[in-house]
């Protein structure tokens, strides 16, 4: 057999490191200005690029895709590489992977901030990014499978399974959820409405976290864990088991996001059914972690790697313990929307991804630029830090949850809600508010030592950019031995692994999605509800740019506790038929607004908008005086009204035609509302589409009660 | 999880197809990976520490 020599692309490795560390920073500091503008709302300056609808965005974007992404990429290009034995495919693939993938970053850094979004939660980028994204993406699967199949190593490998799932799976996510018609350059509208588009966006915001934050971590971590702790993986057996129940079951999970909302029951019982089997294949990944380093405690004791590994490691069992538990539906009940969940994601972002990553950055860092960590001393603080940093971030935030999650239940003797006064709950949990930034502040300063640890590292070496190695070449005919164990087989097919890989991931979806999208019955329609007319739709689409939906729901579940204190009936999916996208939100750090309409004078919104405090004493709201100020634009409408028009929503042609007219109508009697009042507003200010639409909101199910009667 | 059908018409079926196709798989595979041969496994544990 020839011994070939190759070189491994060390460079790539390097390059994705420096983009990890500095979008870390980014997505970071951004986290922190989101987390104090919770108790402090002037901390946005009082501008409305950084508000904090605007801004979490930003913050949820740049760590999962800039942060974490690029971390991801730099542990696969690295570890693909040796596991295949080859240099990356294409080199020039590889170059416009990086590049793309930090172009897609910038591009997310200038439109969040001005507003251009689809407000679909992780999948907010408007759809010219997203074609960029999957482009690039695929970039990075042809760069990866053509390593995969010009590889001089039988096998592959558990962790290359793990990076084919997150391939493939991802790919389809963000199409199935990204289809969208344009509107113009910088908008567009879900081709879903309602029920079907939160249906579809909960099965790709879960499936987010499990294939972009969870698959590739599990594949960094069978290659990592091992090798930093200098012994194999403790069960090959277990990786075999849990890879495929993992991606199988994670699949169907989706619907536990939307337990009590008008999705049909057999999708919500099918989401919590396999939300709970997740526990298995979840914690056979964990253990198989913990269980490598069984044996190694002393050198773990005195690793800050390997410190880190355990910890991050341990940090995924909790979350993925705690992930079934908020899917069982009376947890769920007063855990959903409130600071409960943002506990959750922490522990796994900051406690499985962050301290992976670190991990990798500290054990790669060194051998690419052959010497070793300028300082253990500061791996070690760095450690305390986070760890401190998590415990100070989770403990408040979960206290936080629980207490306002209960005050939003809590009834008095006579039966009536305790704290019928929603700021009352906000404020009482603002200390706590408090306390989290500085654990987020604690591990952001960690972060700041690992950097100053690599520059000193990266300085006292030299890059090998391209490392020498050498293996056997391997013959085609060796490949395929009859009578193989069929998995050794599928390893060393890639083509057909991955095929069987979608297989696995498109069965559960389209469970889910084909009965809710084919059969009628699933979301009965109710005859009283009517498009948003032309100044709502235009209301609407400053709620999304503003990313109300960032603290606002508008769904209110059918409990007491919420129909008693948003003074209606609980939502109906038929009352969503039009709302592309659906604006049901996921935290609560306000109140409800699904059966806002109505409920005060249009100058009550006036002054509230403009200073909420004015309204509501102590309120956190951010201001919003640039929508009194700022004009509808209204060059777009009939453009928006036909888009909504093929995606099915009933306007004639005469109300396209007439679109601009109508509104004129509208806006000038609401000025008059408002004129009244002594407020002098002129009719073409945003804030008059904005009264528009949320005086609409949840009326029209009214109007049918009111003709029932 | 009587409790989850209880209140749904038309759960069972989804429910119970799902299922099954899971625990099918899952039993397929568990058959599999208990026949998997013991050198294959070792070989398989050992490839992050071939040569690099
Ligand atoms: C930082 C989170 C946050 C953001 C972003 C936010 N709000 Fe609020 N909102 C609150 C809080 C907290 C309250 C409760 C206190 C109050 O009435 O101001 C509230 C209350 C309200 C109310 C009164 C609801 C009621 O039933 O009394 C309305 C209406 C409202 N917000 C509209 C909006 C709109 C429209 C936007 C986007 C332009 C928005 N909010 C953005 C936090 C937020």
């Amino acid at each position: 057999m020839q011994i070939e020599k190759f070189n491994y692309d060390n460079k790539i490795v390097r390059d994705f490191a420096i983009a990890t560390m500095i979008f870390g920073v980014v997505g970071m500091l951004v986290g922190l200005l989101a987390a104090v503008q919770l108790y402090l709302p002037e901390a946005n300056l009082g501008i409305q690029y950084t508000s904090f609808g605007r801004i979490r965005p930003l913050h949820t974007n740049a760590i999962i895709f800039a942060f974490v992404g690029n971390a991801i990429f730099m542990g696969v290009y690295y570890s693909l590489q040796r596991l295949c034995k080859a240099r990356m495919f294409s080199d020039v693939l590889s170059r416009i992977h990086f590049w793309g993938w930090q172009l897609i970053i910038l591009l997310a850094a200038i439109t969040l901030p001005l507003g251009f979004t689809s407000s679909k939660e992780y999948a907010e980028l408007e759809w010219p990014i997203d074609i960029l994204i999957a482009l690039v993406w695929v970039t990075f699967g042809i760069n990866m499978i053509g390593t995969i199949i010009k590889r001089r190593e039988k096998q592959m490998y558990v962790a290359i399974w793990f990076y084919i799932a997150t391939f493939v799976t991802v790919a389809v996510l963000h199409i199935v959820n990204s289809l969208e018609i344009p509107v113009t350059f910088t908008k567009s509208y879900s081709i879903y409405a309602g029920v079907q588009d939160a249906l579809v966006q909960w099965w790709y915001g879960h499936n987010a976290v499990a294939f972009f934050l969870t698959t590739p971590f599990l594949g960094l971590m069978y290659y990592y864990l091992p090798k930093a702790a200098g012994r194999p993986v403790y069960s090959y057996k277990l990786s075999i088991l849990h890879f495929w129940s993992l991606i199988f079951i994670y699949i169907w999970a989706g619907p536990h996001h939307l337990l009590y909302s008008s999705l049909p029951d057999w999708a919500q019982s099918l989401g919590v059914v396999f939300s709970i089997m997740l526990i298995a294949p979840s914690w056979g990944g964990m253990v198989n972690g913990l269980l490598t380093l069984r044996g190694a405690w002393d050198k773990v004791r005195d690793e800050p790697v390997l410190k880190m590994f355990a910890v991050g490691v341990t940090a995924y069992g909790m979350a993925t313990f705690e992930g079934p538990m908020l899917s069982l539906k009376n947890v769920n009940a007063i855990a959903h929307f409130t600071d409960w969940i943002v506990a959750h994601v922490h522990v796994g972002a900051l406690g499985w991804n962050g301290l992976l990553t670190f991990a990798i950055i500290y054990w790669t860092i060194p051998r690419i630029y052959n010497t070793t960590m300028y300082s253990k001393k500061l791996m070690n603080v760095h450690f305390w830090l986070a760890t401190l940093g998590i415990v100070f971030y989770a403990i408040p935030m979960y206290w936080s949850g629980f207490t306002q999650g209960l005050m939003w239940k809590e009834f008095t003797a006579e039966g009536t809600l305790q704290y019928p006064e929603f700021l009352k709950t906000t404020l009482q949990i603002l200390p706590l508010h408090v306390l989290r930034s500085l654990g987020g502040t604690l591990y952001f300063a960690g972060f700041l030592v690992l950097i100053y640890n690599v520059i000193k590292t990266v300085k006292q070496g030299s890059l090998v950019a391209n490392e020498a190695a050498e293996a056997p070449s391997l013959e085609k005919s060796t490949l395929f031995k009859k009578g193989e164990f069929w998995h050794a087989v599928l390893e060393k097919k890639p083509i057909t692994f991955t095929v069987l890989a979608v297989l696995m991931i498109v069965i559960g979806g389209a469970v889910e999605m084909i009965p809710t999208f084919t059969i009628k019955s699933n979301i009965p329609t109710i005859a009283s509800v009517k498009p948003y007319t032309p100044l709502e739709l235009e209301g609407r689409d400053i709620y999304i740019r503003e990313g109300c939906n960032a603290c606002h729901s508008q769904w209110v579940r059918p409990f007491r506790s919420e129909t008693e204190r948003y003074m209606g009936e609980y939502s109906k999916g038929g009352e969503y038929v039009y709302d592309h996208p659906f604006l049901w939100g996921s935290k609560r750090t306000g109140p409800d607004l699904h059966r806002l309409g109505g409920k005060y004078p249009d100058s009550w919104h006036y002054h509230h908008m403009v200073d909420p405090a004015t309204m509501s004493p102590g309120s956190i709201m951010p201001k919003y005086p640039w929508l009194a100020e700022q004009q509808i634009n209204v060059d777009d409408l009939s453009k928006k009204m036909s888009a909504l028009k093929s995606l099915g929503v009933p306007y004639t042609t005469t109300e396209i035609n007439e679109a601009n007219a109508t509104m004129k109508q509208q806006a000038e009697s609401i000025a008059n509302n408002l004129k009244k009042e002594g407020i002098d507003l002129s009719s073409d200010k945003e804030l008059i589409a904005m009264i528009a639409y949320l005086q609409r909101l949840g009326t029209d199910i009214k109007k049918q009660n009111t003709a029932n009667k | 999880m009587k409790q989850f059908l209880a209140n749904a018409e038309g759960v069972e079926g989804y429910l119970i197809f799902s299922m099954m196709v899971f625990f099918l798989f899952f039993i397929g595979l568990l058959w599999w990976v208990f026949r998997a041969n013991q050198s294959y496994i070792n070989k398989m544990k050992k490839l992050p520490f071939d040569n690099n």
